[in-house]
């Protein structure tokens, strides 16, 4: 997997990071597809993708919620990429209650995927762009770590944590020319949107923006395209809003 | 060449500095080419090398020039 550039995308067999996986085997892109659950579907998606891009993708399906099994993952790509151009950060999960509602417990665990299981990725993957003296991260926050919703204080804090840990970043990595930065959607067409939100709070957060319109998956996989591209390669430590026009 | 060789020449490279500098007295900060920049440089060139895979745990221990040894011990470099 080392002529073509190499990424890693996290929560790829879904929503944005699936869309961010289709973009990148587009552009000949070869890729650590990584998932929590083992879709069949994904799984024959990526053959397909390998075939029409001349392009090799790798499934791996493990548990964001568990630090052993993210070292692990990560060693096994650290130690069979010779050169890993850009790190993805998209797995997450939410959960929406009031505070006094939430149990604790539930409120590590949105941490630990959210947020922890992308630090444990960087840790090991990093030295590997180190090496080389290039790279781009992408981490996929969200509008809630800026906007910090009532019913969203797990989901919105680790989002925030992954933000601030991507300025952090962006400075501590930029002697090796790898820059960090972070996209924060609002409102997306997935999956776990739709799970997550009734008709009434989709119609009424639509019709806030000034397009009137939720955004499309691919829509934000073509920011992460021109964030990891040479087109951005002045732009480091930043946070783009990608939300329609929050009016 | 053997592994001391190579492992002094990793931090002959990647600190790019006097190779009388390179001795078991060696620890890491101080001299000014061994701050983090350069601690992360070496073990790139240490994995490079020895073909390891080192763990964050150990680059966070790897405190000395002696100290190094004995953690690339646990990778079967024996010196």
């Amino acid at each position: 997997m080392d002529e073509n550039k190499t990424a890693v995308v996290t929560g790829a067999s879904r929503g944005i990071g699936k869309s961010v996986t289709q973009l990148l085997a587009k552009n000949k892109f070869n890729i650590w597809a990584c998932s929590k659950t083992y879709n069949k579907e994904f799984v024959e998606e990526c053959k397909n993708l390998e075939k029409k891009n001349n392009i090799k993708i790798k499934n791996k399906f493990f548990d964001f919620n568990n630090n052993e099994e993210i070292t692990k993952i990560s060693k096994e790509i650290k130690v069979e990429t010779k050169k890993i151009d850009t790190i993805i950060n998209n797995a997450a999960i939410i959960e929406t209650s009031l505070f006094q509602l939430t149990k604790l417990d539930n409120i590590k665990n949105i941490f630990q995927t959210n947020y922890f299981s992308h630090l444990t990725f960087l840790q090991i993957l990093l030295i590997n762009m180190q090496k080389n003296k290039k790279g781009s991260i992408i981490n996929i926050v969200s509008t809630s770590a800026l906007d910090n919703e009532e019913g969203r204080l797990a989901y919105s804090a680790s989002k925030a944590a992954l933000l601030s840990s991507s300025t952090v970043l962006s400075k501590e990595l930029s002697p090796y020319n790898i820059r960090v930065n972070a996209i924060a959607p609002g409102l997306t067409e997935t999956d776990m949107m739709y799970n997550n939100h009734s008709q009434n709070i989709i119609d009424d957060i639509k019709n806030k923006t000034s397009l009137k319109k939720l955004a499309r998956p691919e829509e934000i996989a073509q920011l992460v395209y021109f964030l990891i591209s040479e087109n951005s390669s002045h732009i480091t430590g930043q946070c783009i809003r990608i939300d329609g026009g929050k009016v | 060449m053997n592994n001391l060789e190579k492992y002094k020449e990793c931090f002959l490279e990647a600190l790019n500095t006097e190779e009388n500098n390179i001795n078991d007295n060696l620890k890491y900060a101080e001299i000014p080419e061994w701050d983090s920049i350069g601690h992360m440089t070496l073990m790139s060139a240490i994995e490079e090398k020895f073909e390891i895979s080192i763990d964050t745990d150990d680059i966070i221990d790897f405190s000395s020039f002696k100290k190094g040894k004995e953690i690339l011990k646990k990778y079967k470099i024996e010196f």
